[in-house]
């Protein structure tokens, strides 16, 4: 076989070399097939929750105890959300977040898929709120502001 | 100089990547089924099967990490479900994803800028996978001649070329920016990046070519 060195034959070296050095992570395919279906399932009830995206992820320590914690920044035009996620060895999370501007709001933790379960908690009046033991793996978080004024937001899949 | 008529020692089929061009068929038949009403594997999900793949290889081609590649993925994919409105040809809905999924992986790198590990700290040089027994020594041979011809490549070749495989055709403005390069040059880079990787390529086929 000779190889073929057109700009198409070339290209598809290419496409070899990193489909084999830098292939998509094991599962990626299905975890995003599960991130747009809870995304329309969203869609269909309320279109009007503002998507925020990640602005970073930082791993800030492996504790010594097993645990470690991850600091995640959500944001759009007009909101940040900070996030942190210590995972304890037995399993559950605890999750912190800051809502900015600070203000009211009602959190509602979703697993990503859908397993029928969520849980929901009140921030305080400056915008601070905590879910002390959320399963382990992807979830999203949506955030209404108890001003009915202020739009919904909603985060993306994350795995905590 | 005689090179293309020396027979390549690879004389193996490899498994077949699929071009751009038929991904992009695939994506956007994918995308009318789904605007027509069609659940499951012939619409939404089937287009994510299809195009992810291409979305990583984009979106890696900023040096991201693994994490927020997969971050900068699902956006992308959430984007879509809120704005499939806007998308009024199906045909455009692949380059749609990856300008997308290129836009926001600059936006990141550019937010990360100081904390982003190259690129090649990051990839592990991994040894090719086993295909079969009697293969396995040629292609092993086979695959890593390939790694290391791409890897000898200038880092803008590499980046360039990775964007312009997975892509069908990509919009040369876009590209230009998100990789700090001057547009006209772009169309220019990309033909010398593809002349290297032919010459590296003719001598590994063919050792004798060019002395």
């Amino acid at each position: 076989m000779t190889r073929d060195y057109s700009r198409d034959g070339l290209l598809q070296v290419v496409r070899e070399v990193w489909t084999e050095r830098d292939p998509m992570p094991a599962g990626l395919v299905e975890r995003m097939q599960a991130a747009v279906e809870a995304e329309l399932a969203i869609a269909g009830t309320d279109f009007d929750v503002e998507l925020l995206m990640l602005v970073s992820r930082e791993e800030m320590l492996a504790g010594a105890r097993g645990t470690a914690t991850y600091t995640l920044r959500f944001s759009s035009d007009d909101i940040d959300l900070l996030v942190r996620a210590v995972g304890a060895p037995e399993g559950g999370t605890r999750l912190d977040g800051w809502v900015s501007p600070a203000g009211p709001v009602t959190v509602h933790a979703t697993p990503v898929p859908d397993t029928g379960r969520s849980w929901e908690v009140e921030s305080d009046d400056t915008g601070r709120f905590e879910f002390t033991d959320l399963p382990a793996g992807m979830v999203r978080l949506h955030l209404t502001p108890r001003d009915t004024g202020l739009k919904p937001f909603a985060t993306p899949a994350f795995e905590i | 100089m005689q090179v293309m008529g020396t027979p390549s020692r690879d004389s193996t089929p490899r498994a077949p990547t699929q071009s751009a061009g038929q991904v992009w068929a695939e994506a956007s038949a994918c995308f009318r089924a789904w605007t027509d009403g069609e659940t499951g594997e012939l619409g939404l999900s089937g287009l994510v099967r299809v195009m992810t793949p291409v979305l990583w290889h984009v979106v890696r081609s900023y040096r991201l990490p693994h994490e927020l590649a997969e971050d900068v993925v699902q956006t992308t994919w959430l984007a879509l479900v809120r704005r499939r409105d806007a998308i009024e040809d199906p045909v455009a809905i692949g380059g749609w994803l990856t300008t997308t999924a290129r836009r926001e992986a600059w936006r990141v790198s550019k937010l990360k800028n100081q904390a982003i590990p190259v690129e090649d700290e990051e990839i592990a040089f991994r040894l090719p996978r086993q295909r079969s027994a009697e293969s396995h020594a040629v292609e092993a041979d086979e695959s890593s001649q390939l790694w290391r011809v791409v890897d000898e490549l200038p880092d803008r070749c590499r980046r360039l070329l990775r964007i312009v495989a997975f892509e069908n055709r990509p919009d040369y403005t876009h590209v230009a920016q998100t990789l700090d390069m001057p547009v006209g040059s772009i169309g220019p880079t990309r033909s010398r990046c593809l002349a290297k990787l032919r010459i590296a390529l003719m001598q590994i086929d063919d050792p004798e070519a060019g002395r």
